[in-house]
């Protein structure tokens, strides 16, 4: 396959990293029996799919451009705060009521969080299509 | 805001695809466009705009209102 355009790159350098990934999940799982040192192939494989997805869509699909852009920020503005909000929530009722939460378990909750509501506004707004309501409402 | 966009593409036979491609977007983002929900950057309206020969004031028209 020849990088013709950018799409191809996109799709080489995703098909290279999930690849790469799946390889180093598989070779950490076998040396190392706990099963979360094998979710790297999950990851892979998810990486793996999405480069085969993008290689069947036409280009003009695949791209990121100006819209694709502006939804990134601002979903990742919105994901941002939420996860503020969360991270001042858990310190505060730690405090107050003494809940005892460790800071990996505050760790995996602001990452949680803040990959699926990043990956929900991404979504949303792209259905949703317009981004200034303010200028839609005039 | 509406435009005329899709009524201009029909006169120069071009599809929603070749048009994204001409100014470097992806299809949705002229479909969007097309519908009046998206409101574009001066550039891109500027490239839209010049690929059917017209120009940003006769492409997109706003309401006062």
């Amino acid at each position: 396959m020849k990088i013709k355009n950018k799409k191809d790159a996109l799709v080489i350098g995703g098909l290279l990293a999930g690849t790469v990934t799946v390889l180093g999940g598989i070779i950490n799982c076998l040396h190392s029996y706990d099963f979360k040192h094998c979710s790297l192939i999950w990851v892979g494989l998810l990486i793996l799919g999405s480069a085969l997805y993008a290689m069947r869509r036409p280009e003009t699909e695949v791209l990121p451009d100006e819209r694709v852009t502006r939804i990134n920020e601002k979903a990742g503005y919105v994901a941002f705060w939420l996860v503020s909000i969360l991270i001042t929530l858990l310190f505060w009722s730690d405090r107050t009521w003494s809940i005892g939460i460790e800071l990996v378990d505050m760790y995996y909750a602001a990452m949680s969080v803040g990959i699926i509501s990043w990956s929900v506004l991404r979504w949303y707004y792209n259905k949703k299509g317009a981004l200034s309501d303010e200028i839609q409402k005039r | 805001m509406n435009t005329r966009i899709k009524e201009l593409r029909a006169r120069y036979n071009l599809t929603q695809e070749e048009l994204a491609k001409k100014v470097g977007v992806r299809r949705e983002t002229i479909v969007f466009l097309e519908k009046g929900k998206y409101n574009p950057s001066l550039k891109l309206a500027h490239d839209v705009a010049k690929v059917l020969e017209t120009t940003i004031e006769e492409l997109f028209i706003f309401d006062d209102d």
